[in-house]
C-alpha cells in the first residue's frame, strides 16, 4: 500500500494531493501542467513539498510533520523521466550498470546481462543510447530502473510516443515486470488509451488536485465531473431537470421536450442535473423487432455517417430540440442498421448508461 | 636565449591553467546552478578581468601582494615572494585566465540535463558521485575548450606580469615580454624570433581546441 499527500504553493500553482494506492499499476492521468510529474518527483524523493506524507508500504519516506526526508539515493525507486534520461556518455551495458557500482564486476556483469536480454536488448550492450531507435531506448531506461530491484517503478510519460504496435509489446513488458519482479508501478500519462490500456487503478488530476481515483471501468462509466467525462470520451453532456420518481431508484430527468430514465433514487424533484452517456452506448431501434419497454426512446434525424479509425461514428440530433448526439459502432453493425444521412430514426438508451454527475467540482469518490 | 622567454612562458601559462581550474570550475558550478544576488555578484566579479585594462588588474595584485601589504609581507617571509618572481607571473596569468575557464565551464554546467542528475541519485549515487560520472563528464567538452583558451591566453599575456613580476630576463621575462623587449631594443631578428614561436604555439592551440571541440563524444545534449 502506498499513501501520498502533498501540499506546495508555488506562486502561480498549489500542489494539494491525496491518495492511496495498493495496485499493481496505478496511473496518474490528466492533461500536462497539473502536478502529476510533481507528484512522482516527491515519491522519487527529488522534490520536496512545503508539507507532506509519503508512505510505501511500512517505510515512511517522508513525514514534514517530523522534518522526515528520506533522500533519493535511500529509497530505492526505479525513475524514467520523460525522455528516458539516458546517460549520453556511457553506452547502454554502462547506463543499465549504472546503479550497480557496489556489486562485484562479475555479479554485476551478470545482472546486466540477464537484464537486456529480458528487455530484448542483446548485442547492443556496446552501443551509445543516441544510436538507438526509441523503443530500445525506452526499454534500457526500464532495463536501467529494473536492475536494482527498486521498491516502486515510476514512469514519467515514458511508455507514450510508440505507435500501437510499440504500444501493444510494451504492454507485454510491463506485464512481464510486474509478474516477474511483483514491483508496484506508478505511470504517468495524459493519452485515455495508454492509461486504459495498463492501469489498473487511476488517480484523476487537475489543476494539482486529485479529482477522482478508482478503477478505470468505474471512472468511464461514473466520471466524477463533466471535464473527466469528456477527457474519457464521453461525449454526450447535457442538462436537465430531475422530473419524478416513477419506482424506487428510478428517477425522470426532463431533457427538453423529452424524458429520459436514470437509475437514481436520490435526486430530489425540481434539480438541475448534468447527465451524459457514452457513444458506445446508444442503441437503434430495430423497426423489425417489437419493443421490450417502452422508455428512453427518442426520436433522431442522421446528419453524419464516418468511418473513423476502426469506428464508425455517427452524428445524430433530436427530433425534438435538436440536442447533437454523439454515436460509435462497429463498422459492421453500422452496415446491418443501414444508417444514412437525412434518415429519421429510433434510438435507445439504457438507463444504466446513463450517468448523472454530482453537482460539479464536488466528485464523489474523494477521501 | 631564445628558448627561455617560451620555456618560462610554457611554465607560467600552465601553473595559471592549473590554478584557473582548481578554482575556476567550483566558481563555475556554482554560478551555473545557484540563483541568488550573491552569485550574480560573483559572476560579474569574475568576469571584470576581461574587461579591466591589464594595468588596473596589476595594480590591484600588487596592492594585495607587494611589499607594503600583510600579505606580501607575510609570504616574503615564508619564502615564496610574489612580486617580481615567475610565481608573480603566475598570478597575473591567472587572474586574466581565470575567467574565460569559468566562462566556457559555467555553459557547459549550466547545459547539463539536471534530469540526468536525478535519474543518477535515484540509483543510489551520491552528489558526490553524480558530479563526477554524469555532470563532469557531459561537461567536459566545455571545460577543455576552456581550459584550452585560458591556456592561451596565459601564455600571451602582457600588461598584467609586466606590473607584477617586472622585465627580469631568465627570471620573469615571458615570451610577450622579451618580444617587447626586442623591439624597443631595436633587435628586429630577435623579435621576429619569439613573434613567430609564440604565434605557431598560439595556432597549434587553438588546432587542438577545434579538434576537441568537434571530436569529442558525449557531448552536452
Amino acid at each position: 500500500m502506498i499513501r501520498v499527500e502533498l501540499h506546495h504553493t508555488f506562486p502561480d500553482f498549489t500542489l494539494d494531493v491525496r491518495f492511496t494506492t495498493a495496485a499493481d499499476v496505478t496511473v496518474l492521468f490528466g492533461p500536462s501542467g497539473v502536478g502529476k510529474s510533481l507528484t512522482v518527483r516527491a515519491i522519487a524523493g527529488l522534490f520536496t513539498p512545503h508539507r507532506g506524507y509519503i508512505q510505501v508500504e511500512e517505510e515512511v519516506w517522508l513525514d514534514t510533520a517530523r522534518t522526515l526526508h528520506i533522500p533519493p539515493q535511500k529509497r530505492r525507486v526505479g525513475y524514467v523521466p520523460q525522455h528516458y534520461g539516458l546517460f549520453p556518455h556511457l553506452t547502454v551495458g554502462e547506463n543499465v550498470a549504472f546503479g550497480l557500482r557496489h556489486m562485484a564486476p562479475g555479479e554485476r556483469q551478470q545482472r546486466v546481462q540477464e537484464m537486456l536480454t529480458l528487455m530484448r536488448l542483446e548485442g547492443l550492450a556496446d552501443r551509445r543510447p543516441g544510436e538507438l531507435s526509441g523503443g530500445q531506448q525506452q526499454r534500457v531506461a526500464l532495463a536501467r530502473a529494473l536492475v536494482t530491484q527498486p521498491r516502486l517503478l515510476l514512469l514519467d510519460e515514458a511508455l507514450g510516443a510508440l505507435d500501437p504496435v510499440l504500444r501493444e509489446e510494451l504492454r507485454e513488458t510491463v506485464r512481464t515486470i510486474q509478474h516477474r519482479y511483483r514491483i508496484p508501478l506508478f505511470l504517468i500519462t495524459h493519452d485515455v488509451e495508454e492509461a486504459a490500456l495498463l492501469g489498473d487503478y487511476w488517480i484523476v488530476f487537475e489543476e494539482g488536485r486529485v479529482v477522482q481515483t478508482g478503477e478505470p471501468g468505474e471512472i468511464f462509466r461514473h466520471p466524477a465531473t463533466p471535464h473527466i467525462a469528456r477527457a474519457v470520451g464521453m461525449r454526450n453532456i447535457y442538462t436537465g431537470v430531475v422530473r419524478a420518481h416513477p419506482a424506487a431508484g428510478i428517477t425522470e430527468i426532463q431533457w427538453g421536450a423529452t424524458v429520459l430514465q436514470v437509475e437514481r433514487g436520490d435526486l430530489p424533484v425540481g434539480r438541475d442535473v448534468i447527465f451524459g452517456f457514452r457513444p458506445e452506448d446508444v442503441l437503434f431501434v430495430r423497426e423489425d423487432r417489437p419493443l421490450a419497454h417502452a422508455h428512453n426512446i427518442l426520436c433522431v434525424r442522421v446528419d453524419e455517417v464516418r468511418l473513423v479509425g476502426t469506428d464508425c461514428v455517427i452524428l445524430l440530433r433530436t427530433c425534438e430540440g435538436g440536442e447533437r448526439i454523439h454515436v460509435r459502432l462497429f463498422p459492421t453493425v453500422c452496415e446491418d442498421l443501414r444508417i444514412r444521412p437525412g434518415q429519421r430514426r429510433r434510438i435507445l438508451i439504457r438507463r444504466r448508461a446513463i450517468h448523472v454527475f454530482d453537482t460539479a467540482g464536488h466528485p464523489k469518490g474523494m477521501g | 636565449m631564445m628558448w627561455s622567454p617560451l620555456w618560462l612562458s610554457l611554465r607560467v601559462a600552465l601553473f595559471a591553467t592549473l590554478l584557473g581550474l582548481a578554482t575556476g570550475l567550483p566558481i563555475a558550478y556554482i554560478l551555473a546552478r545557484k540563483d541568488s544576488p550573491w552569485v550574480d555578484t560573483l559572476g560579474a566579479l569574475t568576469n571584470l578581468p576581461l574587461v579591466l585594462p591589464p594595468t588596473v588588474l596589476g595594480y590591484y595584485l600588487l596592492v594585495a601582494f607587494g611589499y607594503n601589504s600583510p600579505l606580501g609581507r607575510f609570504l616574503d617571509r615564508l619564502g615564496i615572494p610574489l612580486v617580481f618572481t615567475w610565481r608573480g607571473a603566475v598570478l597575473a596569468a591567472w587572474m586574466v585566465s581565470m575567467p574565460l575557464i569559468i566562462q566556457s565551464a559555467g555553459a557547459a554546467f549550466a547545459a547539463v540535463d539536471r534530469e540526468l542528475e536525478d535519474v543518477a541519485r535515484t540509483l543510489g549515487e551520491s552528489e558526490w558521485g553524480v558530479f563526477w560520472r554524469v555532470t563532469f563528464p557531459l561537461a567536459r567538452p566545455g571545460i577543455l575548450a576552456g581550459t584550452l583558451m585560458a591556456f592561451a591566453r596565459a601564455l600571451g599575456d602582457f600588461g598584467t606580469t609586466l606590473m607584477v613580476a617586472g622585465n627580469i630576463p631568465g627570471r620573469t621575462q615571458t615570451m610577450a615580454i622579451a618580444i617587447y623587449d626586442a623591439v624597443q631594443m631595436g633587435d628586429q631578428q630577435r623579435a621576429n624570433a619569439l613573434v613567430l614561436v609564440l604565434t605557431l604555439t598560439a595556432l597549434a592551440i587553438l588546432l587542438l581546441l577545434r579538434r576537441l571541440t568537434h571530436h569529442l563524444p558525449g557531448g552536452p545534449t
